[in-house]
């Protein structure tokens, strides 16, 4: 009787204790499994992977399961995982920046020595360089050097960083003083010349370092010495913070993407930097946007240097060390990447790397910035520097150019103070 | 004749007003940014009511993004949590205010639970992590009920410990004189007239644990174990902050919290004030 009153609090608490069980995959080892886990980005960046995902396990019966996290989450969540040697993830995205630090920690498999997998000739080179470690060219930090190049990441999102402006008000500019003149000419009441992605950190770097390469500049030269402070940084250091910012909204120093692409598509600004995210998002999306088809894209305006350098942004795909499903995994980037499989992808909204989708007339109807992402991967973009220590670098350049642009430290004491502390942490580092 | 009202009372009248409006405003812009649709969040102009009120938010965060399975795992881990907090600590509160125990100890226990309290989760989240992660713990629920469990013990502890001391011994001493065993007047006796303590404490433990972040989004890497609050922070992404379905998403967070809150203010508000700002 006395354990009967006690019968219902035991039942709840064995509810309660067998809905916490994890629920069993299966797979793992050689055989087939049952499910493969991927941790991926959220947004755009990852929307046409969901999509085909259903695809690929009607053709072979192995479900794809695709975590979510905002973008400075996955970093640290690809840290910890790999740190705790977890098998949690049988693939993971990554943002290219990424690669050297887990490049440099051997967290992820060889794609090309264990799987086979093999450079594809409708597949620009640069983007398989961005995922080998270590890189096949430029400086090399002083951990990797020595040890042989393998194809630790394939892109799946070719991401390069281009330049959009309002086609309907004015011509193509074709380097930075027209951009500039162009701002002052089309500033009006309510309508902003120029939109810098002004904010702290990664913002304000992905929307500098184009501008920084242009200008003839650079954050390291090819030895690892910092340059952040030599002649041509400072200029194109002081083009951003003081001429662009002219022409651009209050407040330019908390401005990310979400909000540049808002501004581009309620109609409040002429001209900016873009990823493909924002255009497919947002400024081309019928739904929400008040200027589709009055945007153009373009590659990256030359500075002084005469050349007009875009930055890579590629997303990839890599197994990690732990997974037990690694040669699945491998099959599964063998199949996404695919031309046919690519096809697919794109209707979904997917960013290619492929020449023949990106030079498709009928594809590039539709998606109006496939000829610049065309021309700009067949330029060569750069990347950013292939240093274990980026995250760290950026944090610090981040931090001091949007100090500059906040207009509390001079261009010239926001350099100086940046390079001597990213002189300071590469020291450190074994630079 | 009227009754002539204070000047006072005049001046509270819109005082009250202001700040009434101050705390409900964010509420109602909470509720209706989850009304509206993502063309109309790209309007040049702000409104305060939607043009076109539609529930697409909250089925793009529970059905499309998936987000009901991390809503399930908050309540299963908040509940376990609670279960254990309240065992724990009735286990230890009990002995310290029904048994004779020296003042010291009694003391020292409260003194050891309080600095619990005072420890910052920031401070112990990677020893947790190498814990967890050596226990086989990663991405289980498990890890979080115990660690959830562990850092609402001190408050759980301080807050029975004012409810079972208002309870007079004479009424357990009663049950002795009939002939109960102690168990026995702990289960028919004290628990029932502690009740509205536990479920006090459960009230305001479940609400503290819904809305933990930091270690569920340490300790845990898919959907196996992730809770709400970490699914909600997916929705700022790289290029686009979807306003809609985070207010929607907001929304839910705050319902059951709240819907809890309602039910159990009258105990809350007594277990706040019984003995947990005073040593008895």
């Amino acid at each position: 009787m006395r354990r009967a009153q006690w019968a219902p609090a035991l039942v709840v608490a064995a509810l309660l204790i067998s809905a916490c069980q994890p629920s069993t995959t299966g797979g793992g080892g050689a055989q087939k499994p049952a499910k493969l886990t991927i941790a991926a980005v959220q947004g755009n960046e990852d929307a046409a992977l969901k999509a085909v995902a259903p695809l690929y396990e009607q053709k072979t019966g192995i479900k794809i399961e695709i975590v979510e996290f905002p973008y400075d989450q996955l970093f640290e969540k690809l840290v910890t995982t790999f740190k705790a040697n977890s098998p949690t993830y049988d693939l993971v995205m990554m943002d290219d920046p990424w690669m050297p630090k887990f490049g440099t920690d051997e967290s992820l498999q060889p794609l090309d020595s264990t799987y086979g997998i093999k450079r594809d000739s409708d597949i620009p080179d640069v983007v398989y360089d961005v995922g080998t470690w270590p890189p096949p060219r430029g400086p090399v930090p002083p951990k990797a050097k020595g040890k042989a190049a393998h194809l630790i990441g394939v892109t799946i999102v070719g991401n390069v960083e281009m330049f959009m402006y309002r086609s309907d008000m004015g011509p193509a500019p074709k380097t930075w003083d027209e951009v500039k003149a162009n701002a002052d000419k089309n500033k009006k009441a309510n309508f902003w010349g120029y939109v810098v992605r002004g904010k702290a950190t990664n913002p304000i770097v992905a929307d500098f370092l184009p501008i920084l390469w242009s200008f003839g500049g650079d954050v390291f030269d090819s030895n690892w010495n910092v340059t952040i402070d030599n002649a041509a940084s400072l200029k194109a250091v002081k083009f951003l913070v003081q001429d662009l910012k002219a022409a651009a909204p209050p407040g330019s120093e908390s401005i990310d993407a979400a909000d540049r692409s808002r501004l581009m598509a309620i109609g409040q600004a002429y001209q900016s930097t873009v990823w493909p995210g924002e255009i497919t998002e947002i400024v081309e999306n019928s739904t929400v946007s008040q200027v589709k088809g009055k945007v153009s894209y373009i590659p990256m305006p030359a500075g002084p240097s005469g050349k007009g350098i875009g930055m890579m942004g590629n997303w990839l795909l890599g197994v990690p060390k732990a997974s037990s499903n690694g040669q699945a995994a491998a099959d599964f980037i063998t199949w996404l990447t695919s031309s046919d499989t690519q096809k697919t992808y794109v209707d979904k909204g997917g960013i290619p790397a492929r020449k023949s989708i990106l030079n498709d007339a009928s594809l590039n109807q539709k998606n109006p910035y496939f000829a610049a992402l065309a021309k700009s991967l067949e330029a060569v973009p750069n990347w950013r520097p292939r240093t274990d220590q980026w995250n760290a670098v950026e944090t610090i350049l981040g931090t001091n150019l949007n100090a500059a642009l906040a207009g509390l430290a001079t261009p010239e004491d926001a350099v100086k103070k940046a390079a001597d502390q990213i002189r300071t942490l590469m020291k450190g580092a074994g630079y | 004749m009227r009754p002539r009202r204070s000047w006072r009372a005049v001046l509270a009248i819109p005082v009250f007003a202001v700040i009434a409006i101050l705390y409900a405003f964010p509420l109602y812009w909470l509720l209706v940014t989850s009304l509206k649709s993502k063309a109309e969040l790209y309007q040049t102009t702000l409104t305060l009511f939607p043009e076109a009120p539609t529930f697409q938010p909250y089925v793009s965060v529970l059905v499309e993004r998936g987000l009901w399975v991390l809503l399930r795992n908050s309540v299963v881990v908040c509940g376990l949590s609670v279960l254990v907090a309240l065992v724990l600590g009735l286990l230890i509160t009990y002995p310290i205010t029904r048994l004779e125990v020296s003042p010291r100890v009694r003391v020292g226990i409260l003194n050891w639970a309080l600095s619990l309290r005072f420890l910052p989760p920031i401070a112990v989240v990677v020893p947790y992590f190498g814990v967890v992660r050596t226990l086989g713990l990663y991405d289980q629920p498990q890890a979080l009920v115990l660690i959830y469990s562990l850092l609402n013990l001190p408050f759980t502890i301080w807050m029975l410990k004012g409810f079972l001391s208002e309870i007079p011994r004479e009424i357990e001493e009663a049950a002795f004189t009939d002939g109960a065993g102690r168990w026995t007047a702990f289960r028919l006796v004290l628990l029932p007239l502690a009740w509205p303590g536990l479920f006090a404490a459960a009230v305001i433990v479940f609400t503290f644990t819904w809305s933990e972040f930091l270690f569920a989004l340490i300790l845990t890497s898919t959907p196996n174990a992730q809770t709400f609050p970490v699914g909600v922070q997916g929705l700022v992404t790289q290029f686009e902050v979807i306003w809609n379905d985070m207010a929607a998403a907001g929304t839910i967070a705050l319902a059951l919290p709240l819907v809890l809150m309602v039910l159990a203010r009258r105990y809350v508000v007594a277990g706040l004030t019984f003995g947990v700002v005073r040593e008895k």
